[in-house]
């Protein structure tokens, strides 16, 4: 009986003519977020590609002097390839790949910087510096990505195919004569709902997967298809909520018209409404210190590093016998005069650092929190925590390019305050950047909480609305 | 006649629960987002106040040191926040904040308050704008969308018609009865946004009163523009439902998918490059010359040449100054013409790109509206790159004076010169001056101008649309 109820319906929906326009709309819809997605991927890609071959391009140069006889008198301008201070100072950019499904939601991938510039006085107050250099006005209004699509209009969508799910048939008054079949009101409802879910998916999920090819994922990856998996039952709980809330809010009895304007203030409170409202409570709570004061503090170390420079240094290599091994440090060097100093203000800086991304964690874990209040917030983390573009990713990102600059820095402070001279082995030796992507395991246990919830509220409201049902007054009132 | 259907409306209105949910819900948002934007706005008033106090007197206190050191220490410009900022927030938080104004560079301004949030943010600022330009129509489409519809299915449009009432007449009268309930959300709103702009900018709030007025007048056009719209609608569409429809779709255009759809395409229609790739191309400018014939180490050959033949003598040691003072502000002159080339290709660029989202707002008047209003509450692009063209201006100026001093001072000891710890603080100060309400105006003629041809062509079509109205 139950299948007899969604092929009907099924064919009913079918008959409309306004299914194919649907398609059209919904592929339009999806085809360009895909593409959008996709060219912001690419160009990220580019970038990375173009700083590695050019940081690549100067240490093959500086090599190719190297191998090269030492002349009688150099050039006191031209970079000397065995000096450590000469391959110290060349940046080696660390990149933040795009996430593995980046091309489905840009998230925070457009604003947060995907590059930390990296040499042996890279500091960590400078890590965050490497802005992308575009228009604001497109960071304000956002990006037209798959998620936008999904977590935006996919519930417009729903609520359009179903907010006279019973209501109608009684404006048509073939409620009566439908129920006077062996047939109950719930499972009726269910069979619409299933056939509508079914068109939903179908267009949606169809056509997610003819952008797969679009998107230019990585498919050789299992991870990439562990988190297609996660995208796609994400997709899937998040319209079985609008759903069911169609139901509960069908089964008050309504009108049809007094229904759509029910839902479409949810959808209002619940999208568009709720989340900015929480953005305001978040950074209320958690309000990051002013960072012209992060401004003061770097400019008051740097000043008294400045005026102290001869004791910081002694008072440096007392604290850092290791750093010297090689031979004694040459303290009217200049760039060892620079390098101490610096080591100084980021020592002084560090607590100052530390209340900014300590704000940060917790305004983060506020938003978990919040998450629960709406299904449009957990539904935005939990697609950009699956693509790899959330704040926890970057964070992540932050982490190891910290690592790398600190591995840098390990390489070559020794070996200029030591004095030493660079060979081919060291060149081979240099330190190396590769992002360590999240396990799927991580980005599940981030992932699954908020699409939990958003399955018990979907069962929730279902559960209500079904049960409902069973008052539901047949004869208009 | 128009003035007793205006307030048979208004009153009727009024007396809706709906409405006054609708009214008190939105109401209340408005309050707490000019609440929350005015204590933002002196948290960065303050803020801005202490760190350039502060700055000034480290800069001042720096000791003895060499010009060029300091050159390298440089200073900063904190950017303030504009007074009317408390409304609309604009772009204030994906731009930087604070620009580091150093020897030899022009940077980016740094520290864009998105960075220092959740992605939360991204789901739009709560401020008094984004009520007034999101939420406000959509209170105005639930006033009038039934304005003939609804009559029309109640059988009263009927007997309105057999009364002799005519259409343009019917249609005046409801759309003001729709401005007449409008006004009882936005009159107080609008003098708590005064109270605000006292508090604001309790100095020069009479200053910043020609740009609150036009940002006023500027949403009042953008309301009319909906309500013209509402109304045309709901007399040209046989039923109230579908009135409601088209409406609602037309709301969620304007408000959410345009603006998106635009953001991406004025990208691909005007692309910027990247910040690596931007970088790259200006160092391979200095090093090799902006026309790439001019390479650096021949600059200074001809400059060490020029220098010498202008003071009469044969080598670098004989001269009366200090040749290093010399070439470095040589290399800032370069250098400032490779930032003027590159930068101003960019910020062109996203004027381009600007452009391209004001020519979207044919299907969304959302658009005219945002540029307009963060136009006048000074949180748009102009001028943030008036701000920082500024604070650059500065920079060139403050290069100047520290290589001069280099210069006439510095001879034979060149980097090893010591400044006279009084030196510094008679280096000259960063005063900023915001621009105009004319030249403001002035960038934003083409918004206002399309704003109000939306109103206008709004009213003729709801005119039009009420003059062939169908009774039944």
């Amino acid at each position: 009986m139950f299948a007899r109820i969604v092929r009907h319906d099924w064919r009913n929906l079918a008959a409309e003519r306004t299914v194919p326009w649907l398609a059209f709309v919904v592929a339009a819809i999806v085809g360009y977020g895909v593409w959008n997605g996709a060219s912001w991927t690419s160009r990220q890609e580019d970038e990375a590609q173009a700083a590695r071959s050019a940081y690549e391009k100067r240490i093959a140069e500086l090599r190719a002097e190297l191998r090269k006889p030492p002349v009688e008198n150099p050039d006191p301008f031209a970079p000397d390839p065995r000096a450590p201070r000469t391959l110290g100072f060349v940046r080696q950019d660390a990149f933040l790949p795009p996430g593995p499904l980046a091309a489905f939601s840009v998230g925070q991938g457009d604003l947060l910087p995907a590059k930390v510039s990296v040499n042996v006085a890279t500091g960590r107050r400078l890590l965050t510096r490497n802005y992308e250099v575009q228009n604001p006005l497109n960071l304000l209004a956002g990006r037209f990505d798959l998620a936008f699509a999904v977590v935006y209009l996919l519930p417009l969508l729903i609520l359009a195919l179903s907010y006279d799910l019973v209501s109608g048939e009684r404006d048509q008054g073939t409620l009566g004569l439908l129920l006077s079949q062996p047939i109950g009101l719930s499972e009726f409802v269910r069979g619409k709902v299933v056939a509508r879910l079914l068109l939903v998916l179908g267009l949606g999920g169809g056509l997610s997967l003819a952008g797969v090819p679009v998107a230019g994922l990585d498919l050789a990856s299992a991870g990439t298809w562990a988190r297609l998996g996660l995208w796609v039952l994400a997709v899937l709980l998040y319209a079985a909520f609008w759903f069911g809330l169609a139901v509960l809010v069908s089964a008050l009895g309504r009108s049809s018209a007094t229904n759509a304007v029910l839902l479409v203030s949810a959808w209002l409170g619940l999208v568009v409404v709720l989340p900015s409202l929480l953005g305001l409570a978040v950074a209320a709570r958690y309000p990051v210190p002013s960072r012209a004061l992060l401004v003061h503090a770097m400019r008051e170390a740097a000043n008294d590093a400045d005026r102290r420079s001869a004791e910081l240094l002694e008072k440096y290599f007392q604290d850092h016998p290791e750093l010297t091994a090689g031979g004694k440090p040459d303290l009217s060097d200049f760039y060892t005069r620079y390098l101490t100093a610096e080591q100084d203000i980021e020592r002084r800086v560090a607590p100052v650092l530390d209340r900014y991304d300590a704000a940060l964690v917790e305004q983060q874990r506020m938003v978990s929190r919040l998450r629960f209040l709406s299904p449009a917030i957990a539904m935005q983390e939990a697609l950009n925590d699956i693509a790899g573009t959330g704040l926890v990713r970057h964070s992540r990102f932050l982490g190891q390019a910290w690592w790398f600059a600190e591995s840098t820095k390990a390489f070559f402070l020794p070996r200029i305050f030591g004095r030493a001279t660079l060979t081919e082995a060291d060149y081979d030796a240099l330190p190396q950047f590769r992002f360590v992507e999240e396990s799927p395991g991580d980005v599940l246990r981030r992932v699954v909480p908020g699409i939990g919830w958003i399955l018990l509220a979907t069962l929730a409201v279902a559960w209500v609305g079904l049960a409902r049902l069973r008052r539901y007054p047949v004869a208009a009132s | 006649m128009v003035l007793r259907i205006a307030r048979k409306e208004l009153v009727e209105m009024a007396r809706d629960g709906r409405f006054r949910a609708a009214a008190a819900i939105v109401g209340a948002l408005l309050l707490m987002a000019l609440a929350t934007g005015l204590a933002q706005q002196r948290a960065r008033a303050d803020e801005v106040a202490t760190a350039e106090r502060l700055d000034r007197q480290v800069w001042d206190g720096q000791g003895p040191k060499n010009p060029h050191s300091a050159a390298h220490y440089g200073v900063y410009a904190f950017k303030p926040a504009p007074p009317l900022s408390f409304a609309d927030r604009g772009l204030s938080a994906y731009v930087g904040e604070t620009v580091w104004l150093e020897a030899h560079w022009q940077n980016l301004a740094s520290h864009r308050p998105a960075e220092d949030r959740t992605a939360l943010q991204r789901f739009g600022e709560l401020t008094a704008a984004t009520v007034l330009q999101l939420l406000l129509p959509l209170v105005v489409i639930l006033l009038a969308f039934s304005a003939f519809s609804g009559e029309r299915e109640a059988g009263t449009l009927r007997q309105l018609a057999s009364l002799g009432v005519p259409g343009r007449a019917l249609a005046s009268g409801k759309a003001l009865g729709v401005a007449g309930a409008l006004a009882l959300i936005l009159v107080p709103a609008t003098a708590l946004g005064a109270l605000a702009l006292v508090s604001a900018a309790p100095g020069s709030w009479v200053a910043t009163l020609g740009r609150a007025a036009v940002m006023a007048a500027g949403y009042l056009v953008y309301l009319a523009a909906f309500i013209g719209l509402s109304i045309a609608v709901s007399a040209l569409l046989p039923s109230s439902r579908l009135a409601l429809v088209a409406l609602l779709g037309f709301w969620i255009l304007n408000g959410l998918v345009v603006p998106r759809l635009v953001a991406d395409l004025s990208e691909r229609l005007h692309p910027v490059p990247t910040a690596t790739a931007m970088w790259a191309a200006m160092r391979e400018d200095m090093t090799n010359g902006i026309d790439g014939h001019n390479p650096a180490d021949v600059r200074s050959q001809e400059l060490e040449r020029e220098t010498l033949a202008e003071y009469g003598v044969t080598k670098v040691e004989d001269l009366p100054v200090s040749f290093a003072g010399i070439s470095l502000q040589a290399g800032e002159e370069y250098a400032n013409q490779v930032f003027d080339k590159h930068y101003r290709a960019l910020w062109d660029a996203y004027a381009r790109q600007d452009r391209t989202h004001l020519a979207a707002c044919v299907f969304a008047p959302l658009l005219a509206m945002r540029s307009l209003s963060m136009g006048l509450a000074g949180t748009d692009f102009g001028q943030h790159r008036h701000f920082v063209t500024a604070a650059e201006e500065y920079r060139r100026g403050l290069q100047r004076f520290l290589n001069g001093e280099m210069t006439r001072k510095a001879k034979g000891l060149d980097f090893g010169y010591r400044a006279d710890p009084a030196f510094w603080a008679t280096a000259p100060r960063f005063d900023y001056e915001p621009p105009s309400l004319a030249s403001v105006l002035g960038q934003q003629a083409s918004a206002a101008s399309l704003l109000a041809l939306w109103a206008i062509s709004a009213s003729v079509f709801a005119g039009w649309a009420a003059s062939r109205l169908r009774v039944a």
